[in-house]
């Protein structure tokens, strides 16, 4: 999922903001862990009619152990779509602590290896260079990655509060369609003191001790069990890349005995090549330069001549004549529009600047047999 | 279901000292919280243990005992036990159902009785967890040497 539009969150997590100046606005969930639950009892009575000083029963009073319990999930629902070769991809997630204390939380992110991913599909490749980066709910972006998104660990998360987390990464020059997916893993660790990363938390084994005990209470997520003090959740980025194909035709235009007329392709028959240019992906395609060598056995035939054409369409098997018209350079007004196309030594270059995703385009040129 | 109650605890010790003369009444209150067992055939047991490990959610168990030690009979006997703020009362246990306040004591009655005015100057019937104290009032004297047991059931906030 990306990190943009969250107000939602970005509200919940101003709440964070808060509480690092002490003050929180979420309710602690359950009474706080080191809380000494004391209960006594009185009687009033009287002997013989007369009122006697009423009794009080001694303090009983125990401690109130840590439920650890928590809650990584992914922020938003739907994958992060990223382009082939872009770098710092976003996806969110959110941290809830539902302990009743106050608690650090480690934080790692896994590569999936295949298997369906978050959001449909099929992990079919990893992303790098994978970082993490913990909401300052301070200053900056609250809700959204920005640079000073630093700590690496999440830091004093007040019972009842949540806070968002930002997975990085770079992608690598995959096709469309590709599916990265990661998995986020959210360990609770000792509160202990601010900008300092706490332990851990070991559940206590055994008996009660004198302390403040630790008893795991989570679900289970998708890489963690239940009651383990983890919580995971997976998330994935999704390539949208133009796809290219080409399918170059040719049709005899008139040979030098029968004219127009049925002509064949003996030498001097002029003939016209047709290049469509598909883009079956899901992302435009921008800066397309085709080049094509003429066979040896042709002849450039085009150049001024209204037959060479970038940026037409094809129909009925044949290039049409809505394409831009070119000469054989590459200066001058033909130029100017968006389409380009020259010829030089049996190359011909033609440039289109964009072939939309679905889109098609053509480039069409005729040569002479030798 | 069918719920059989084990104690686990035994709520002793206290009682064999000497004869206390200027209040020969004692008073002990002791918590307890409830482990819930279900068996195979879907019997369930709950043992009561000392509250040593507790988080919340976790269902407990206030057991307040009295004895009469003196040799005259006690009378107007009232015991009463406020809820600590972070536990919920959650009704009452054993065979003499308390009266409870929702004030902080200053009136009583049974919780059924009981209304709470909300912030919009509305009434609602009061839930066990508005309950700020409980009270067992003896309709008759302990006599001298008597003991019993009170008790009300919560839930860790």
């Amino acid at each position: 999922m990306t990190s943009r539009s969250h107000t939602k969150l970005i509200t919940a997590v101003s709440a964070i903001a808060m509480l690092q100046s002490t003050t929180s606005l979420a309710a602690p969930t359950g009474t706080l862990a080191g809380t000494t639950v004391i209960n006594n009892a009185t009687v009033n009575f009287s002997v013989g009619g007369v009122a006697q000083t009423p009794v009080i029963s001694p303090d009983d009073s125990f401690l109130v152990d840590r439920r650890v319990n928590l809650n990584v999930s992914e922020s938003g629902s739907s994958t992060t779509t990223v382009t082939p070769g872009s770098i710092n991809q976003i996806t969110t997630f959110v941290l809830t602590n539902t302990t009743n204390d106050t608690l650090d939380f480690s934080l790692a992110a896994a590569q999936d290896v295949g298997g369906t991913a978050a959001h449909g599909g099929t992990d079919n490749f990893n992303a790098n260079n994978i970082r993490i980066f913990v909401d300052n709910p301070v200053t900056g972006l609250v809700g959204t990655y920005d640079a000073g998104d630093t700590l690496t660990y999440v830091d004093e998360l007040a019972s009842g509060d949540q806070i968002m987390i930002f997975v990085l990464a770079d992608i690598p020059l995959q096709a469309n369609g590709d599916i990265a997916s990661l998995t986020l893993t959210a360990t609770a660790a000792s509160g202990g003191a601010t900008a300092s990363q706490g332990a851990d938390l070991i559940e206590t084994v055994g008996g009660n001790t004198a302390g403040v005990d630790t008893v795991f209470d989570d679900a289970a997520g998708d890489t963690d069990l239940a009651n383990d003090g983890k919580s995971s959740d997976d998330d994935d980025y999704t390539v949208s890349a133009a796809t290219l194909a080409l399918v170059k035709t040719s049709l005899v235009i008139s040979d030098p005995v029968r004219g127009v007329t049925n002509p064949l392709a003996i030498p001097g028959a002029v003939v016209e090549y047709c290049i469509e240019v598909a883009n079956s992906g899901s992302a435009a395609a921008t800066g397309v330069n085709l080049s094509d060598t003429l066979p040896g056995e042709t002849t450039w035939a085009s150049g001024g001549d209204q037959n060479f054409r970038v940026g037409g369409a094809k129909a009925l098997g044949v290039c049409d004549d809505t394409g831009s018209v070119e000469d054989d350079d590459a200066v001058g007004g033909d130029e100017s529009d968006p389409t380009g196309g020259s010829h030089s030594a049996g190359v011909v270059s033609a440039l289109i600047p964009t072939v939309a995703a679905g889109a098609s385009t053509t480039v069409k040129f005729r040569v002479t047999v030798d | 279901m069918k719920i059989t109650l084990t104690l686990i605890a035994i709520i002793v010790a206290v009682f064999g000292s000497a004869p206390a003369i200027a209040a020969p009444v004692e008073l002990i209150s002791n918590v307890f919280v409830e482990q819930r067992i279900i068996a195979e055939d879907g019997h369930e047991t709950i043992k009561l243990l000392p509250a040593e490990r507790v988080i919340p959610g976790d269902k407990l168990r206030f057991i307040i005992t009295y004895k009469n030690a003196g040799e005259a009979a006690a009378g107007d006997f009232v015991i009463t036990n406020p809820v600590p703020e972070s536990v919920a009362y959650a009704g009452w246990d054993g065979d003499f159902p308390p009266v409870v306040s929702i004030d902080k004591g200053k009136s009583y009655g049974v919780l059924e009785a009981l209304l709470v005015r909300t912030a919009d100057g509305a009434e609602r019937p009061a839930r066990p967890d508005d309950v700020t104290h409980v009270q067992w009032k003896f309709a008759n004297p302990i006599p001298g040497g008597g003991a019993g047991q009170v008790s009300f059931k919560a839930e860790l906030r």
